[in-house]
């Protein structure tokens, strides 16, 4: 049997291995995880601009809302139309300051804070970019699709920590992926496309999607800039 | 050598001290059993922490000097007792400093603070041994005298190409597995800025843990109020929840994020039984009938406190503050009364428990 001597000549590399291999996993990125820190980082600035914003929401391939407006961190305005059957829909206005939100509805006012039932059916129109981070947080995977001068992040999500999105509770996930949109940097769209496993929390008479898709358009603009009249602010409180 | 032997002997007083003091504050029964007794141990640490480092700093270039020529022994003393005089001083510095550093900083000083304690123990405990008893180690010679080293050492001996050999290996070592892992398909940081990290380490100033058999717990709202009110626990289960997920911050330095928590809003509660507050404070008191501490009433209405009865989805845990615990998102750890019992609105301002035996901030903003 051999004796490796002098002993250093085995332990060098041996350490070196080590110290690499520690190096590796705790500090150097994957690919994936570059581009996960990319696309937080483009959300940040994103978010320092103003937009117009066209979104829809369909649930299981029906169109269930409509939504067009004004968005900046400060403030934001949206016309909403409710689908209500092929030719008829139920359209409000929903306007975001600060912490608190407010709804005209047929010529009448609502108010409340911002952390409501009633906004989290409208997510993400009050914080989009937010919204974003947040669907990251719970990313399984990311890629990167170029197409001449238009950049997509694919996102892929195999599961969510009991995320409510518009009223559904999505847990497993079947094929479910978010595609933000970017040329030169800038933000062009949206689309977060969910096929949800139904979780079996959810009872057999309980209406549970096989689809939604929610679709956001964005167009920079210079300002959005709103005042709300004095009876927005001594409006009655909507839950 | 009179010098280095009183040196030796301050130092190890001076680091028995330490140790005790800093065994009896990792513990969480023996940290009760000072609060119990209205012993300042923290402080007291601190206070013999500061005198080992001043001794050990004014020292150490005398001692090297004096230990350096000695037998290899004595180097490897100086050297790994140096190290751990270092390790224990950046971290006790970041410690005591933690409210200005991020929480992750000031979670690993924490760790490495104690880390450092229990690595060190088995040299402490074989120096005191080998000092009291006389007991010598059968240590080689080559070790414990000046004298040459056998060849199977002297050949391991790290020259400067062995140096070098290390870092280049490394260096190739890192750019094979940094394109590995590189191409590797694998999203590993995304939910680390949401994961929960930490523990929680239980700290009570009694021993005795209130309990609360068939839920059998009522807090008590009165004082400067328009009416007195008695809300029982199933009571406080129909009031209207609000979850918050949040870091919680202890004050000497450790923190948990990512804390679900439930509860109901303070406001909420005082608005669901239509109270009216009249007075300009808050004391909250335990159910352990010792814990106490105040507030400006405006810091538990209008900055939204919680009444928190579930953590991370479970009823609280009995040395959580089961059934029901305040919680103030903006403060440290210490304000958040366990086992809250009541909540007394007054004109003027008690002056809490630890404010008074540990001179902790009134307020305890984080």
């Amino acid at each position: 049997m051999g004796i490796y001597r002098p002993l250093k000549k085995v332990m060098i590399p041996i350490v070196s291995f080590l110290i690499a291999l520690s190096i590796t996993i705790w500090l150097l990125p994957s690919k994936m995880d570059h581009q996960w820190r990319q696309l937080v980082t483009l959300t940040k600035e994103w978010e320092k601009s103003n937009y117009q914003i066209d979104s829809t929401f369909m649930f299981d391939k029906e169109k269930a809302t409509k939504e067009s407006g004004e968005w900046s961190h400060q403030q934001s305005r949206y016309q909403i139309a409710a689908i209500v059957s092929d030719d008829s829909s139920f359209d409000f206005q929903v306007f975001f300051e600060d912490e608190s939100f407010f709804v005209l509805s047929g010529g009448q006012w609502y108010q409340n804070k911002v952390k409501t039932r009633f906004v989290e059916e409208l997510t993400p129109l009050d914080q989009p970019f937010e919204w974003v981070r947040q669907l990251l947080d719970e990313a399984d995977k990311i890629e990167v699709i170029t197409h001449g001068e238009q950049v997509k992040y694919k996102v892929g999500f195999n599961d969510f920590n009991d995320y409510d999105f518009r009223g559904s509770m999505l847990k497993q996930q079947e094929n479910t992926t978010l595609v933000v949109s970017v040329i030169d940097n800038k933000i062009e769209s949206i689309t977060f496309s969910v096929e949800p496993i139904r979780p079996e929390s959810v009872g057999v008479l309980d209406r549970y999607p096989r689809h939604l898709l929610y679709t956001m358009e964005f167009n920079q603009v210079q300002d959005v800039d709103f005042e709300l009249p004095e009876e927005a602010y001594e409006s009655e409180l909507i839950d | 050598m009179k010098w280095l032997r009183i040196i030796h002997l301050i130092h190890g007083i001076l680091f028995s001290v330490m140790l005790l003091t800093g065994l009896c504050l990792f513990f969480s029964g023996t940290r009760t059993w000072f609060n119990q007794i209205g012993f300042p141990l923290v402080q007291f640490h601190l206070v013999i922490a500061c005198g080992y480092f001043l001794l050990t700093f004014v020292s150490l270039a005398r001692v090297g000097r004096y230990l350096l020529k000695k037998p290899r022994i004595k180097k490897f003393n100086f050297y790994f007792n140096t190290i751990f005089f270092f390790t224990w001083s950046i971290s006790g510095i970041l410690m005591y400093f933690q409210a200005s550093i991020p929480a992750e900083m000031r979670n690993s000083a924490v760790v490495v603070h104690d880390w450092a304690t229990f690595l060190f123990l088995p040299w402490v405990g074989v120096h005191i041994v080998g000092h009291l008893f006389k007991v010598h180690l059968p240590w080689p010679s080559w070790w414990k005298k000046q004298v040459p080293l056998p060849p199977s050492i002297q050949e391991n001996q790290f020259e400067r190409r062995d140096f070098l050999k290390l870092f280049g290996f490394t260096f190739v070592f890192l750019l094979i597995g940094g394109g590995v892992k590189w191409f590797t398909p694998i999203l590993s940081i995304a939910n680390s800025e949401t994961k929960r990290r930490g523990y929680f380490r239980i700290y009570n100033v009694t021993n005795e843990i209130p309990s609360y058999p068939n839920n059998d717990w009522a807090l008590k709202i009165d004082g400067l109020t328009n009416k007195e009110v008695e809300v029982g626990y199933y009571d406080l289960l129909r009031l209207p929840s609000t979850t918050i997920v949040d870091d919680f911050h202890c004050v000497t330095g450790w923190s948990v994020t990512n804390v679900e928590m439930k509860g109901v809003l303070l406001k909420d509660l005082l608005k669901a039984y239509e109270i009216e507050v009249n007075g300009e404070f808050v004391t909250a008191y335990s159910g352990d009938e010792t814990y106490f501490d105040s507030f400006v009433t405006k810091q538990l209405i209008d900055e939204e406190s919680y009444l928190v009865y579930e953590m991370d989805g479970e009823p609280l845990k009995s040395v959580q503050g089961y059934p029901c615990r305040l919680y103030q998102p903006n403060m440290y750890g210490y304000k958040s009364v366990k086992w809250l019992e009541r909540l007394y609105f007054s004109d003027s301002r008690e002056i809490g428990y630890w404010q008074q035996s540990g001179g902790y901030d009134l307020d305890g903003y984080l």
